[in-house]
């Protein structure tokens, strides 16, 4: 992957970090104690610093986020359904098969948010806290998710800022070369001669 | 350079380029017609009466006026005699070069053309009434069809008929008169990127005599097949086998019918842009009807020639075959000859040229008897030694229009002798022969 792919997709991460929702921050609850610790000190928390696990929203509001993240989502397979008509129109393989393969990867993430949401709801409609956390959870990583393949798949398209043109084959001959082709086998041609003297010429009638 | 300028150039350099083609293409037969004659193509490229699509009709006419040293070709007491020849042709083609089957319609190509020859000896001598060559035609018709001639399969059909009216070698005797007709049909197979060639060739060629050699008419079917392998995109190396089958129309000389077999491998095509060659060896044999065969080191069949372009307008050709032919006034002959040919052009108006071709003719043993026409070798076998060279140059005051002078010499050295029934000596197949031209010509 070419080093400036890569800063677009870092820049890509942090852009959807930026134009997305706010995601909720999360606390880290405090690591269990461990068995057998005679001092039954805490041990030391891993912190997640990239998604916290304990949202603090409430229920509807959870419902309420979750629907924008699947509109949001939406959109973006909308926008990328539109850059693979695009790359199709100008006959590129290469972007067409780029935008293929994001748009294979967004309609799966889209699908799986769709189960999450359903989910989501039920959890609410239970009361299940740890359920809703959890569909809540899966369904801000699936949109993060998607909104990276969305800027991907704008890149894909945008390769051309740094695409300098289809390959183009010029072929220049040689004028001294001749035009026919010497490869072949020379064509039949009659013998314009005349027979040799096999007579005398003695045979004339005297004049 | 002006436009005019650069269309001349272009037409010179197209010009000079055919006629060393054709040149190429002669030697290739191994016979040499031996005379710089007057252009009988058409101008490639712009020119003619257009007739439809990509079709033009081209037409010319050129007139010589000169003296020959030898009509009769006689070792000595030559007859000569003031001479005028005229020579308009018409060529219908579609191809854009006379080199290539460059197609403008799609897939076909063609090319008609006609010549007719009128020649005038204007000596007084009763001699050239008596043999009937004070004005002679000889008309030649070629047809060219070429189907598909750059795709992976393709079809040629041609034909080329030419009538001849020639002096005889005793004064007085009726003209040698030749008619002969060369039809082709032939098939190129080249599949995949063209790397692997291959062509399938059926000829037939007739050639009928009128007067003393009438009963040497004969005819020649022959199957040739070429494969070839493109080893750089115009150099290729290939094999080639032939079979002919010789018949004499004349019962009486069914035992010199024959079933000519060659089998020969080589290279042909460019070494470097400006320099093509081609060299190639293997084995010949006649089969005879009555067993009569070359021997030894007559039945190698070799040749190789050059064609040397260092310019834009000059080119210079150089060839040598061995081999044997067929020869109608014994079996055959075992042949070695040699050609050089140089071709220049000056200042974009003056097209030079001049030729030198040797042959070297050892003839086989069983020539043909006439109790009429006493015949004496001086050695056990008969051995020419023909000769020929030529020198034109022709200014173009347009490009479709030129003005030049020619010069060819015809040399036979023989060991073969003739009795005079009439004096009883003995006289040579030797002879000299000169002529001198000068031509003016209208090309469109």
């Amino acid at each position: 992957m070419t080093k400036l792919v890569k800063i677009v997709i870092g820049l890509s991460l942090a852009s959807g970090t930026v134009f997305a929702q706010p995601a909720p921050v999360l606390v880290a609850p405090p690591a269990p104690s461990v068995a057998g610790d005679p001092s039954g000190a805490p041990a030391p928390a891993d912190v997640d610093l990239s998604v916290a696990q304990k949202p603090n929203l409430t229920p509807e509001e959870m419902v309420a986020q979750a629907r924008q993240y699947q509109q949001g989502m939406g959109l973006a397979l909308q926008r990328i359904q539109a850059l693979q008509e695009t790359a199709r129109r100008q006959k590129d393989i290469i972007k067409l098969n780029c935008v293929a393969d994001k748009l294979v990867q967004t309609k799966a993430n889209v699908s799986i948010a769709d189960q999450a949401l359903n989910a989501l709801q039920d959890n609410v409609a239970r009361a299940d806290e740890g359920g809703r956390t959890h569909e809540f959870t899966r369904l801000t990583i699936i949109n993060q998710k998607v909104q990276v393949l969305s800027a991907e798949a704008e890149n894909c398209i945008g390769e051309d800022l740094s695409f300098v043109g289809a390959t183009r084959i010029d072929v220049d001959v040689d004028p001294n070369i001749p035009r026919d082709d010497p490869t072949q086998p020379a064509t039949p041609v009659t013998a314009i001669d005349r027979p040799p003297p096999d007579r005398a010429p003695a045979s004339s009638p005297s004049v | 350079m002006t436009r005019a300028g650069a269309k001349a150039s272009g037409f010179l350099f197209a010009l000079l380029l055919t006629l060393l083609a054709a040149e190429v293409r002669a030697q290739e037969a191994g016979v040499q017609a031996g005379y710089v004659g007057l252009p009988t193509r058409a101008n490639p490229g712009d020119g003619g009466l257009i007739i439809g699509e990509g079709s033009r009709l081209h037409a010319g006419v050129g007139a010589e006026v000169g003296y020959d040293s030898n009509v009769f070709y006689q070792p000595s007491g030559a007859l000569s005699s003031p001479i005028l020849r005229v020579v308009p042709f018409l060529d219908l083609t579609n191809q854009q070069s006379s080199q290539s089957a460059q197609t403008l319609a799609v897939g076909v190509s063609y090319d008609l053309q006609a010549t007719l020859q009128y020649r005038h000896l204007f000596s007084d001598d009763a001699r050239i009434d008596a043999s009937n060559i004070r004005d002679t035609f000889s008309p030649s018709v070629t047809g060219v069809l070429d189907f598909s001639s750059n795709q992976r399969l393709g079809l040629a059909l041609s034909d080329s008929f030419s009538r001849s009216e020639e002096a005889p070698y005793t004064p007085g005797r009726s003209e040698i008169i030749r008619n002969s007709n060369l039809a082709a049909a032939q098939v190129h197979w080249a599949p995949g990127g063209g790397r692997i060639q291959g062509t399938l060739r059926y000829s037939n060629e007739v050639d009928l005599y009128e007067g003393d050699y009438h009963q040497d008419r004969n005819m020649d079917n022959e199957i040739m097949l070429d494969l070839s392998w493109r080893w750089f995109p115009k150099t290729a190396l290939y094999v080639n086998l032939s079979q002919g089958f010789i018949r004499y129309l004349d019962d009486s000389q069914s035992n010199r019918d024959s079933n000519p077999l060659r089998a020969k491998a080589g290279i042909r095509g460019l070494i470097t842009e400006k320099l093509s060659a081609g060299v190639s060896a293997g084995y010949a044999a006649g089969f005879y009807r009555d067993g009569t065969n070359p021997q030894g080191f007559g039945t190698l069949s070799g040749s190789a020639d050059t064609v040397w372009r260092p310019t834009f307008l000059t080119s210079i050709s150089l060839a040598y075959r061995h081999d044997f032919q067929n020869s109608i006034i014994s079996h055959y002959y075992n042949v070695d000859s040699l050609h050089l040919a140089v071709r220049h052009a000056i200042e974009n108006r003056v097209i030079v040229s001049a030729f030198g071709h040797y042959e070297n003719r050892r003839y086989d043993s069983a020539a043909r008897l006439d109790p009429n026409m006493p015949i004496v070798n001086a050695g056990p076998t008969r051995t020419d030694n023909a000769t020929g060279a030529g020198l034109a140059a022709d200014y173009y005051v347009k490009y479709w229009a030129y003005a030049g002078i020619g010069y060819n010499l015809v040399v036979n050295s023989s060991n073969a002798a003739f009795v005079d029934t009439t004096s009883g000596q003995t006289v040579s197949a030797n002879f000299v022969k000169h002529q001198v031209f000068a031509r003016v010509g209208l090309t469109y």
